[in-house]
């Protein structure tokens, strides 16, 4: 089963900021490919979420980027600043917190209840 | 694992940029993943073009650059408040100088003008482009987003317009009849036929397209009438400064005639002197109103006779051009000379203890500093009263050449200003 874009699109930010907490630093390829693996393939993120998402995390100041050349390309490294870290941590609780309460609106039993 | 060439990897680049991703670091993002791609799920003998095409594919839903709009929309999300924040504190900003600039302007007081510049500067520059850009980020349709621009630009032109109009820059009517097509023709004919179409905006739109037509009638008089009033006064000015210049030239003719008639043959020289002068002023102002006419005289706004740039061109063929330190012209020079000759004939023969003609230091009224006749009575003076002195010059020479005659009394009360 493959999740829905309209899921994935409310918590992507937090998939990545806590990914890039986990991880220290990732380029775009590398994100996708963690986030297939870790979720075996349930969650894809397509590239044209993840790149906006990135710019407007950098925008935000909540991560930082190197680059490094590879060949004739730029790879670009994405990883948490301070002030991502603090967020990071805000983001994960807050979703936590978003999941027990959708259980609790839409009476989601746990299953081995 | 496929290996790309430096060809391939220019190739995917060119093919990013010609689908128009515009964003460098988001080309480079794009670049960097593709080939991961590439490199790891292409074998080693795999169709490249093939296989790349098929993996962008999956990149978007109708074209690349979606991505792109996607990140820049973003982006300004995220400025969204501050973008709001911004244009209420420059409205606030420009709608209080602008007030207090007309204020200032009613008052007479100094920094009027700076006010009001400011005032509608922030106006028209950044707050009616914010307010755009807010705005047509909530509107969905593209029409509504064109009505809305119209709007936007037709608000900037008003307030530049009456922003030139005050400041009396040209193009400022140019600018008011642009906003009143753009009114008049596309902005209440699609606001009008919009608006009335939902019954709930029914009666406000009627209320607010009548509203609007009062108000771009109300610009239609200020830029019509205004030019018409200007001309009006132009002309007045300018005729009762010819009816005085008319009059002025009459007497000299009338004196002129007296002196001839009554020359007496012993006081031939003192005549010859002053009849020269008098030619030599005249052909002074013919080369004067000459020089003029290609500089166009009629165009002379009177309402800013205080600007230099009206005084510049007597003074230009008169004074010899250096900016630090003025100097009358050779014809100035003659000028003088013959006057302080009529002064020392006439005035031995009239016996008179102060100079006829009164060519003395004056007092520049503006500047508090002693000045030579010369600068005085041409320097930095419009044309009109160049013309004006020069005539009085001739006057008070024919009325000095008259007092010289003898019995001259009687011949003096004929000499009265002339009215046709």
């Amino acid at each position: 089963m493959i999740y829905s874009s309209e899921l994935i699109k409310g918590t992507l930010k937090t998939i990545v900021l806590k990914l890039l907490a986990d991880n220290k630093k990732m380029y775009g390829y590398e994100i996708t490919q963690k986030v297939k693996e870790l979720t075996f393939d349930r969650i894809q993120i397509t590239e044209g979420a993840l790149y906006p998402t990135l710019h407007a995390l950098e925008s935000d100041g909540l991560v930082t980027t190197e680059t490094e050349f590879i060949g004739k390309r730029v790879r670009k490294y994405y990883s948490l600043s301070p002030s991502g870290k603090d967020k990071t941590k805000e983001r994960v609780n807050e979703l936590a917190d978003f999941m027990e309460t959708m259980k609790f609106l839409l009476d989601i039993k746990p299953k081995n209840a | 694992m496929y290996s790309l060439s430096e060809q391939q990897i220019d190739f995917i680049l060119d093919d990013i940029r010609a689908r128009g991703v515009e964003m460098e670091s988001l080309q480079q993002n794009l670049l960097d993943h593709i080939c991961c791609i590439i490199e790891n799920d292409l074998e080693e003998n795999g169709d490249f073009e093939g296989f790349y095409r098929e993996t962008i594919r999956t990149f978007y839903k109708d074209a690349l650059w979606e991505i792109e709009e996607e990140t820049l929309q973003l982006l300004i999300f995220k400025n969204y408040y501050t973008m709001k924040k911004t244009m209420i504190v420059s409205g606030t900003f420009s709608a209080a100088a602008m007030s207090l600039g007309i204020f200032f302007k009613f008052m007479h007081w100094p920094g009027a003008s700076a006010l009001i510049i400011l005032g509608i500067a922030v106006s028209s520059l950044l707050f009616l482009p914010l307010l755009f850009t807010l705005k047509a980020k909530e509107k969905q349709h593209t029409k509504d987003k064109i009505i809305l621009a119209i709007a936007t630009v037709a608000g900037s032109l008003v307030s530049m317009s009456i922003l030139f109009k005050i400041m009396h820059w040209p193009g400022a009517n140019l600018m008011g009849s642009i906003f009143l097509m753009l009114m008049l023709l596309l902005y209440i004919p699609l606001y009008f036929f919009s608006g009335i179409k939902h019954p709930d905006s029914k009666a406000n739109t009627i209320v607010s397209t009548i509203i609007m037509i009062m108000g771009c009638g109300l610009i239609l008089t200020l830029v019509n009438t205004r030019p018409y009033i200007q001309d009006n006064a132009n002309e007045i000015t300018n005729q009762a400064l010819q009816e005085s210049y008319l009059s002025m030239s009459e007497q000299t003719r009338l004196l002129s005639n007296t002196a001839c008639m009554a020359l007496p043959p012993a006081g031939e020289s003192c005549s010859l002197i002053c009849n020269s002068t008098c030619d030599r002023i005249e052909a002074l102002k013919l080369k004067l109103i000459n020089a003029s006419e290609d500089r166009q005289v009629k165009t002379v706004n009177y309402n800013e006779l205080g600007k230099l740039d009206n005084f510049q061109q007597p003074t230009h063929e008169l004074f010899h051009n250096s900016d630090e330190k003025p100097s009358p012209g050779e014809e100035l020079q003659n000028l003088r000379h013959d006057l302080e000759k009529i002064n020392t004939m006439l005035g031995q023969k009239l016996n008179a203890s102060v100079n006829l003609i009164d060519l003395s230091d004056k007092k520049n009224l503006r500047t508090g500093t002693q000045e030579s006749w010369e600068m005085h009575t041409f320097y930095n003076t419009p044309l009109t009263n160049v013309l004006r002195n020069l005539t009085q010059l001739q006057i008070n020479i024919r009325f000095v050449q008259i007092l010289a005659q003898p019995k001259s009394l009687p011949v003096m009360a004929a000499a009265e200003p002339v009215k046709e």
